[in-house]
């Protein structure tokens, strides 16, 4: 399965793993991997402005190295469109990968804003989900 | 202050300083303090798997190097912040209780 593809499971979920029954009752599971992440991304996806009316945005960090940035939209002639942006965190820079697929690093104020969002994600994600000081990471009382 | 780009708008006056979260990691036992030589090796190798060699073969070209250099200010305080985030996260899934509550 393709990295994309992974991203776009995490999302929206695999209908292949969904179990009808289930979700006809309350959630009795423990919270997830990916729960959290969706949580995060509803706060990633307030960092860049308001969203244009009929986009789908998501901006979420993947893992100790990966950012993901995910917007869909219908555009002027009904077609669905989509695009998906990967950001490594690479010992000489931030990778930025886009479908095609295409490899860039980051620079100037490209890479000065990505760094500034992410700073912005770690301090509203710390207080609203996981209830812990950001400056400290302890655990609110 | 504020800047723009074309999908982006940040108030400068939000950015906070990252260096005490590298410090909250070392308290906090998320991850082991690493020297500079740590970084350029075992971590370097873990992200370099992970991303998958065609992709750390094309970054080595477009760095123009075949050995990584020392990380960037900007990959430090990323990773710092993935690092956390990780944490948070592996606790809150330990501590979650069966209804998918967070614990208090």
């Amino acid at each position: 399965m393709g990295l994309f593809k992974k991203i776009t499971s995490l999302i929206v979920g695999d209908d292949t793993q969904v179990n009808p029954r289930a979700t006809a009752v309350a959630p009795i599971k423990r919270l997830t991997d990916r729960d959290l992440l969706k949580l995060e991304s509803k706060i990633g996806s307030t960092l860049f402005g308001p969203i244009p009316k009929g986009h789908r945005r998501e901006f979420f960090c993947l893992d100790e190295s990966t950012w993901i940035w995910h917007e869909e939209w219908r555009d002027d002639r009904g077609v669905d469109r989509q695009m998906s942006t990967r950001y490594e965190v690479h010992p000489k820079g931030i990778l930025k990968v886009t479908e095609g697929p295409r490899y860039r690093f980051l620079e100037g104020q490209e890479l000065a804003n990505f760094v500034t969002a992410t700073e912005l994600y770690y301090e509203k994600v710390s207080r609203d989900i996981y209830r812990r000081d950001p400056r400290t990471g302890l655990e609110f009382a | 202050m504020e800047y723009r780009s074309n999908a982006t708008k940040f108030n400068h006056d939000d950015v906070i300083d990252l260096d005490h979260y590298r410090e909250a990691i070392r308290e906090r036992g998320l991850a082991p303090a690493r020297s500079k030589e740590e970084w350029l090796t075992s971590e370097w190798k873990e992200i370099a798997a992970r991303i998958g060699a065609g992709a750390t073969a094309h970054a080595s070209r477009l760095s123009g190097e075949s050995k990584p250099k020392p990380q960037s200010p900007e990959s430090m305080r990323v990773a710092a912040i993935g690092e956390l985030l990780q944490g948070y996260r592996r606790d809150k899934v330990a501590s979650s209780d069966y209804y998918g509550r967070m614990a208090a």
